[in-house]
């Protein structure tokens, strides 16, 4: 028997307590005079003999009540049906979607089968069923039926291979003792390659059981869309080129189709039908005989949700020192992807910032210390922030913002637009806009810039004399980014250059990322309380239409053999029973057996035993 | 006719009240005139037959007692009031030993005892009975001759005011010293709580019957005695062997109370079947129920 809050087993101590005063009441017993006490002394033995067992037997029951009640806080549980030691056999059936080709789980269900029958004598049993996440289907145990029984249920689903997860939980399962882990999976080499290698405890052997080559199979494995269309990628897996048509819906209504032949390899397939603004826009491939669940792939047409941008400028509504920004991000009109909004530096609350994208502060008079702790909770929470330098901002907020160290200085006045600025960091997400054309940022002139010394953060871009331009700095998960010049035409001509839209445009989009609601998402990232299979659904938490596809990578029916698959285990330098797994596993078990309802159910009975019996001694 | 005693003037007669009165005599005196007090009516008035003197006529006397003769000669109404011939000899035997130390609430049964016998005393040296005193525990602790020469009284009481609680208690013993010792018929008073061996007590009370003597028993115990009212775990201690008997008292209170009405039962039974007078005192209660017993065996005697 085991414990899962062994420390409640102190409270054991309190029993103590009726003992100490059990005894301290016969002690405290006090001497009454009386004149004859011959009657006292013929009181019937028995009867005085009959009050000290039911003394025992109430004080016995106060202890069990405290001893069951200590016990039951432990939360006991019989790890693994007491059968700790003995070795196990876990088999671990795939049960991602390229299982799910007709007859192949079959066909792995019979192969587990076989796999549980040859375990050996003396060995528990148990059954892992696994995708990208792994489930212990059953508990290993000396009773066969069970791991049957669970392999009857399991089904096949629309995640992806990952062998790492299945070995993780088989080992957990297996703990410190010795065993076998049966991998029964079409072994596809997508299964490693996503998750890295996994790895073995020591004494447990990896085997697998091969259910065979997948057939020929089509899937479509991306979606794009286009100011021209939709475009779609589909990917023939077989070697021999294959005719199939490829049809276009939205909301469920046909818009095209094209009949086409697919080569072996990635094929892209245009559609030229104009879309509409709004729908599910889901593109398939008919695909007989091959794996079903990689023939559609779905997109959300809906306009995104515009994203909320907050200016946050001295003068509020009436202030000029945010009027560039403001016309660059407002430059698409009725259809820009921000709703903009100015904010004075006092004005700045939690209310004030609830559903904003991104904040950018470009003046600091009258920022306070509660406003600027308001701010930096708004970062921690996921929101960006922009900070762009400029003769009316702070400097010693820079360094607030960019961590400790950091001296951020105004630069003396002056200056002939000297300075240039380069993207030191060409491959950031920022720049990917400007696809190898980010040297036309350079062309901007620097009349004026701010010297962030020191940051404690990336720096982006540089000036030309070596000091930071643009320096980004995470915080919980959100972001910084500080601009050191200014971005309203003061200290530079940047809004007058032509990138300045688009800059403007990818920083806000940046920023506010974390903020913007994902719109299509893998089986293995559905949210929770979603049902994990391909198609439009609609998120509980925050009511949004999302589309849920599946992973494209599984649609690689490459395969390893047998002894590739093995050559990626490595041998792990603990034990299974590792101190991270174990608790996880207790928890599952004493979930499972819940024996401390029945203990309290005990206390309760024990103590209505005790009132009565102590009723009835009064 | 008998009215029963009205409460002002029973509070004369409570054990508490007279306990705060000084000496022994004084608190005798307290107890029966106001006990006389209160029986102004009664019958046992009558049980005299020489004339004493007259006393004006108060509302309540018994009109058979006016005398119209004198009404004719004054023209007011006058009493006749008799006085008792001595004629008896009276021995108080009061039990001093150690269960009589006993009281739960303001007066120990000794005490209670102590103001009975002393009221009995003067209530028969009113009477010009000779009385005697004989204090007792496991032997005779003191004894006084009966005898009605004035200032006798007097000696009885302070004998009475100077008797220490003793120790065990054995009852035959004076009883059959006093039945031997017993000259002439005379009345036995014995106040004790009789807590002894009951055969040995009924047969030395039989022993003095035998001898033609007249025998009140006042059983005087305790209201805790009567009623056991413990309830936490206690050790009780006797007083008279200082024995120790662990008890837990709601268990044991149904055997003792048992155990105590059976005793009582055989003390009523065998002592009326002996012709012997016996009144349970609780000691809790005023005196006027023992003196009306007292008064009651005394008028038998006429």
């Amino acid at each position: 028997m085991s414990f899962l809050f062994p420390a409640f087993l102190a409270g054991a101590l309190a029993v103590a307590i009726p003992i100490v005063l059990h005894f301290a009441r016969r002690e405290a017993a006090p001497r009454v005079p009386f004149s004859d006490i011959r009657f006292l002394q013929r009181v019937p033995l028995m009867q005085a003999r009959r009050r000290r067992i039911r003394e025992w037997l109430l004080l016995a029951l106060r202890i069990a009540a405290l001893l069951l009640l200590a016990l039951a806080f432990a939360r006991p549980f019989f790890d693994a049906t007491g059968l700790a030691g003995r070795p196990v056999t876990i088999v671990a059936v795939d049960r991602s979607f390229s299982m799910s080709l007709p007859g192949r789980f079959e066909q792995a269900r019979a192969a587990a089968r076989a796999a549980i029958a040859e375990a050996p004598p003396g060995h528990l049993v148990g059954l892992v069923t696994f995708d990208e996440q792994a489930r212990v289907a059953a508990a290993p145990a000396a009773d066969r039926a069970a791991a049957v029984a669970a392999l009857a249920r399991a089904e096949t689903g629309f995640g992806a291979t990952r062998y790492g997860a299945a070995l993780a939980a088989a080992a957990r399962s297996i703990g410190s003792r010795e065993g076998r882990i049966v991998v029964v999976t079409d072994l596809q080499r997508a299964g490693w390659e996503a998750a890295g290698a996994g790895s073995a405890p020591p004494g447990v052997s990896v085997r697998t059981v091969d259910v065979g080559a997948a057939g020929p199979n089509l899937a479509v494995t991306a979606l794009e869309i286009g100011p021209a269309g939709a475009a779609a990628v589909v990917v023939n897996a077989g070697v021999q080129p294959r005719s199939s048509t490829v049809a276009l819906r939205v909301d469920g209504t046909v818009l095209d189709s094209a009949a086409v032949t697919l080569e072996a390899g990635a094929t892209t397939v245009g559609f030229d039908a104009p879309l509409p603004r709004a729908g599910v826009l889901e593109v398939a491939v008919d695909d007989p005989g091959g794996v079903p669940a990689d023939d559609r792939r779905y997109h959300l047409l809906d306009p995104p949700a515009p994203l909320a941008i907050v200016f946050v400028t001295a003068g509020g509504r009436s202030g000029a020192g945010a009027f560039y920004l403001e016309r660059a991000l407002l430059a698409a009109g009725d259809d820009s992807p921000f709703v903009v909004r100015r904010l004075e530096p006092a004005g700045i609350s939690p209310a004030a910032l609830d559903g904003v994208a991104a904040v950018l502060l470009l003046e600091t008079a009258g920022l306070g210390r509660s406003a600027r702790g308001q701010l930096a909770a708004y970062v921690e929470s996921g929101g960006g922030l922009l900070i762009a330098a400029g003769p009316r901002l702070d400097p010693a907020l820079v360094a607030e913002f960019v961590g400790a160290g950091s001296t951020p200085t105004a630069p003396p006045p002056g200056g002939d637009g000297a300075l240039r600025w380069s993207v030191t960091a060409t491959r950031h997400p920022l720049f990917e806009t400007f696809e190898g054309q980010a040297g036309t940022l350079g062309q901007v002139r620097f009349r004026q810039a701010m010297r962030v010394d020191g940051a404690d953060g990336r720096v982006l871009a540089a000036f030309s004399d070596g000091g930071p331009a643009l320096v980004e700095r995470t915080a919980g998960r959100g972001r910084v980014l500080v601009f050191a010049s200014d971005l309203n035409n003061e200290w530079n001509d940047f809004p007058r250059q032509p990138t300045f839209v688009p800059f403007v445009h990818e920083v806000v989009r940046y920023l506010g990322r974390q903020r913007q609601p994902a719109r299509e998402r893998l089986v293995a990232a559905a949210p929770p309380g979603v049902d994990p299979r391909p198609g439009v659904v609609i998120e509980p938490a925050s009511g949004r239409a999302l589309v849920i596809n599946v992973d494209p990578r599984e649609s690689d029916l490459a395969r390893l053999t047998a002894d590739e698959f093995l050559s990626r285990i490595r041998p792990s330098a603990v034990p299974g029973s590792a101190a991270g797994s174990e608790p996880v596993d207790a928890a599952g078990r004493e979930a499972e057996q819940r024996y401390w309802w029945y203990l309290l159910l005990a206390v309760a009975v024990v103590l209505v035993a005790e009132s009565w019996l102590g009723r009835s001694a009064a | 006719m008998a009215t029963a005693p009205r409460a002002n003037e029973l509070r004369h007669l409570d054990p508490a009240v007279i306990g705060r009165i000084g000496s022994l005599e004084l608190r005798a005196r307290t107890i029966v005139e106001g006990f006389l007090i209160g029986l102004h009516r009664s019958p046992y008035q009558g049980f005299s037959v020489e004339f004493s003197e007259y006393r004006q006529y108060m509302p309540g006397d018994d009109t058979s007692l006016i005398d119209w003769k004198l009404y004719a000669r004054t023209d007011r109404h006058y009493v006749k009031k008799f006085e008792e011939e001595t004629n008896l000899d009276c021995h108080l035997l009061l039990d001093v030993s150690g269960s009589m130390g006993y009281g739960s609430a303001g007066v120990t049964k000794q005490e209670y005892g102590t103001y009975l016998a002393a009221s009995i005393a003067y209530l028969m040296n009113r009477q010009r009975d000779a009385v005697g005193l004989l204090a007792f525990d496991e032997q005779v602790v003191r004894h006084v001759p009966a005898s009605a020469r004035p200032g006798h009284l007097r000696r009885v009481l302070l004998t009475l005011d100077s008797l220490a609680s003793g120790r065990g208690s054995d009852v035959s013993k004076p009883l059959n010293r006093l039945a031997e010792a017993l000259s002439r018929r005379g009345l036995v008073v014995l106040i004790s709580d009789l807590l002894d061996e009951p055969e040995h007590v009924v047969r030395g009370l039989r022993h003095l019957r035998f001898r033609g003597a007249d025998v009140i028993v006042f059983q005087l115990l305790d209201r805790a005695e009567l009623t056991f009212p413990f309830e936490r775990p206690a050790r009780f201690r006797d007083l008279e062997t200082d024995d120790e008997v662990a008890a837990v008292p709601p268990l044991v209170r149904a055997h003792y109370l048992r155990e105590l009405r059976t005793l009582l039962a055989l003390y009523r039974r065998e002592l009326r079947l002996a012709g012997i007078d016996y009144c349970l005192v609780d000691t809790s209660q005023p005196l006027d129920l023992a003196l009306l017993a007292y008064l009651s065996a005394r008028s038998r005697r006429h």
